[in-house]
């Protein structure tokens, strides 16, 4: 019920996948997928290693068939036809350029397979390769290319084809730290320019915030939650999705009492806290839940912070760790609590501002308290 | 790596009893071959060396021309079919489920448990007139036969009078089909490797392109794997062009290939000269055939910009 999203009403849905599940051998890689994405959208698959994000890719691509539920295309049914016979194109992890082409025999190749004519593919392919800025080196061989051409090609091979959807296999794993950022930039430049549905698979967290216009948090072969990045960061709905993404001080606790839009919550050692729900049912029954407040939204302070909204607690510095426009500041709050806070090095000074043993105030506003469902 | 050369005692003390080997099993035998072309029959025993080329323009006599011809000729035949019949099998077990790939390499594997000769001997049993082979086309006559009978066609002989037997043993059929039972594993194991090696996702890019599997197979697995194919070619082919056994157990009056010809200069004919000279012949060509394969991965390699 969490996989239910919020979904632009005007676009169209070009895919739409029901209850699709991959079972191999006694292990279940996906289950019970649901999931609507529409047409020109970004969208990302986002998980750690094993959580069956590629499996769901692969099945989309049509190299694994579902053991249960369906893929449309286009209101089409394809969860059951080979690869061939899918207007879908894929950019492999490893690129899988042919290593027995040259780059513009690699980038025909699908065309050659359609049997295009020869000036129609000429043309296509200067195209395609003007599109990914490769069109000087055409007759390159790929073991002269590096990682990052190597790329590329693979880029153009795939869109010559002028697929309704691109998947990308964690496409930007191989390349180094710059050349990632350029290349993360050049995916946007190009589905804006293409107009095509463009879907990732990605471990990167930064990566699927950045780029995608959706993102949907995959753990154990489940879809967690399915947003927008701002609304994954902000308004985390369970407990797997607000600890992957970014940092998180989460707190356990027992349900005192549940209001229509709060909850009433006893933490160990940090006692009675109130933390605001849209939806309190959904807590029904529960003794035990999880709260959760983002590093960036604690406040550090040496006075008693002003501000009635404000949740405080008093405590010691544990440890600082610098990182230079920043610093994470751990502190071990009365009641044996360690919280983690992010404050900014706003001014330049010569010595820190906090130092272990310190006694200080965190604080922050109730509302950026947010509640977990398991 | 280069620590050897400050030890060069141990160096050349690990270097001895290979070296010993190839001097004295290998170069000191092929020196006397090489030698003895030069020579010439004097009585019984004896040969000298009279530095003659006499034994190498006989070799060149269209008698013996002929002879090697067909011997490349069903030698190639052998290979071809090796390499028909090796790429599905290496692609079958290259893609089989991990747990069924060690039985089925070992099946692959398991005749060389047995001594060549004694498989050759077998297929006698398996070819003759009274044969497996021939048994079990016997039974299908008879079967089909009787069918005929039972739609009244009994009595117009439609296949023949009497049951003919298949000629498959002592002819070129026989032998070839031995170099091919003989050479089929040494034709799957270089091909299996290459295709197990090869990254899976060439195959998935190509069909994600559009193309069928028999296209797929023809531009993208069949170029990437021809290297294998191209080493299962000279290690099938190479051997059994200067393989005499099998002709003479399965060969007829008409099939004797090379090796039977040079066999028979050192033992029946007990013309040593001569059968060194051929056997120098036969060496040279293996040689050229593999030059032109070092060309041939040597200009792919070009063409793909390496080295």
């Amino acid at each position: 019920m969490y996989a239910a999203s919020e979904h632009n009403a005007d676009q169209r849905t070009i895919l739409s996948l029901r209850g699709v599940t991959k079972v191999f051998g006694d292990f279940t890689a996906v289950e019970d997928v649901n999931l609507d994405i529409a047409e020109n959208e970004f969208f990302a698959l986002l998980g750690p290693s094993g959580c069956g994000k590629t499996t769901l890719l692969r099945m989309l691509a049509g190299f694994e068939m579902p053991n249960a539920g369906t893929i449309h295309l286009d209101g089409k049914d394809m969860s059951l036809q080979p690869p061939n016979r899918r207007p879908v194109n894929m950019v492999f992890q490893s690129y899988a350029v042919f290593p027995h082409m040259s780059v513009r025999e690699n980038v025909a190749y699908g065309l050659k397979v359609a049997g295009v004519g020869r000036s129609e593919a000429r043309d296509r392919v200067e195209e395609a390769l003007q599109l990914v800025k490769l069109d000087n080196q055409a007759d390159k061989q790929p073991d002269q290319l590096s990682g990052g051409q190597r790329q590329r090609v693979a880029l153009a091979r795939a869109l010559i084809k002028r697929p309704r959807v691109l998947l990308l296999d964690e496409p930007l794993s191989a390349l180094d730290a710059k050349l990632r950022e350029a290349m993360q930039m050049e995916l946007v430049r190009l589905r804006h320019a293409l107009g095509i549905t463009f879907i990732i698979v990605t471990h990167d967290q930064d990566e699927a915030l950045s780029m995608a216009d959706r993102v949907a948090v995959m753990n154990d072969g489940q879809v967690q939650q399915v947003a927008a990045p701002l609304t994954l960061y902000e308004y985390p709905t369970r407990r797997f999705v607000a600890d992957f993404i970014g940092k998180m001080n989460l707190f356990s606790g027992r349900l005192e009492s549940r209001h229509e839009d709060r909850l009433d919550v006893r933490v160990a050692g940090l006692g009675p806290m109130t933390a605001p729900t849209q939806d309190s049912s959904i807590f029904e029954g529960r003794e035990e839940v999880d709260l959760a407040v983002r590093p960036e939204k604690v406040r550090v302070t040496a006075e008693a912070p002003e501000g009635e909204s404000r949740v405080r607690r008093q405590g010691t510095v544990k440890n600082v760790a610098y990182y230079g426009d920043m610093s994470y500041v751990f502190v071990t709050l009365d009641g044996a609590f360690t919280i983690n806070a992010n404050v900014q090095n706003e001014a330049r000074r010569n010595d820190p501002a906090l130092r272990p043993g310190d006694r200080v105030w965190c604080s922050w506003e109730a509302h950026d308290m947010l509640v977990l469902a398991d | 790596m280069e620590s050897w050369r400050k030890h060069p005692l141990l160096f050349w003390l690990f270097l001895l009893p290979p070296g010993f080997w190839l001097a004295a099993f290998f170069l000191a035998p092929l020196s006397v071959v090489f030698v003895l072309s030069f020579g010439e029959k004097s009585g019984i025993i004896g040969i000298e060396i009279t530095g003659t080329l006499d034994n190498y323009i006989r070799a060149l006599d269209p008698l013996y021309l002929g002879i090697i011809w067909k011997s490349i000729l069903i030698a190639g035949g052998a290979t071809l079919v090796c390499l028909l019949l090796g790429y599905p099998v290496a692609f079958a077990i290259a893609f089989a489920p991990a747990r069924w790939k060690a039985l089925l390499l070992l099946i692959v594997i398991l005749p060389f448990w047995i001594n060549v000769l004694i498989r050759t001997y077998s297929l006698i049993a398996v070819f003759r007139g009274r044969g497996f082979v021939n048994m079990a086309y016997e039974w299908l006559w008879t079967r089909a036969n009787d069918l005929l009978a039972l739609a009244g066609l009994g009595d117009q002989n439609l296949l023949g009078e009497y049951f003919t037997p298949l000629p498959l043993l002592y002819n070129n059929f026989a032998v070839s089909a031995g170099l091919v039972y003989a050479f089929l594993p040494f034709m799957v194991l270089p091909l299996y490797a290459n295709i197990e090696r090869m990254d899976r996702s060439y195959i998935e890019a190509s069909l994600d392109l559009g193309a069928g599997h028999l296209r797929t197979f023809r531009s993208v697995i069949l170029p990437l794997t021809w290297q294998g194919a191209l080493s299962g070619i000279i290690i099938v082919f190479i051997p059994a062009l200067g393989y005499f056994f099998i002709p003479a157990i399965l060969g007829g009056t008409d099939s004797q290939m090379i090796g039977n010809v040079i066999e028979r200069q050192f033992k029946a004919a007990n013309d040593w000269p001569f059968g060194a000279a051929l056997s120098l012949l036969l060496m040279y060509a293996t040689f050229g055939a593999l030059a032109l394969r070092a060309v041939l991965a040597g200009r792919n390699a070009e063409a793909r910009g390496g080295v």
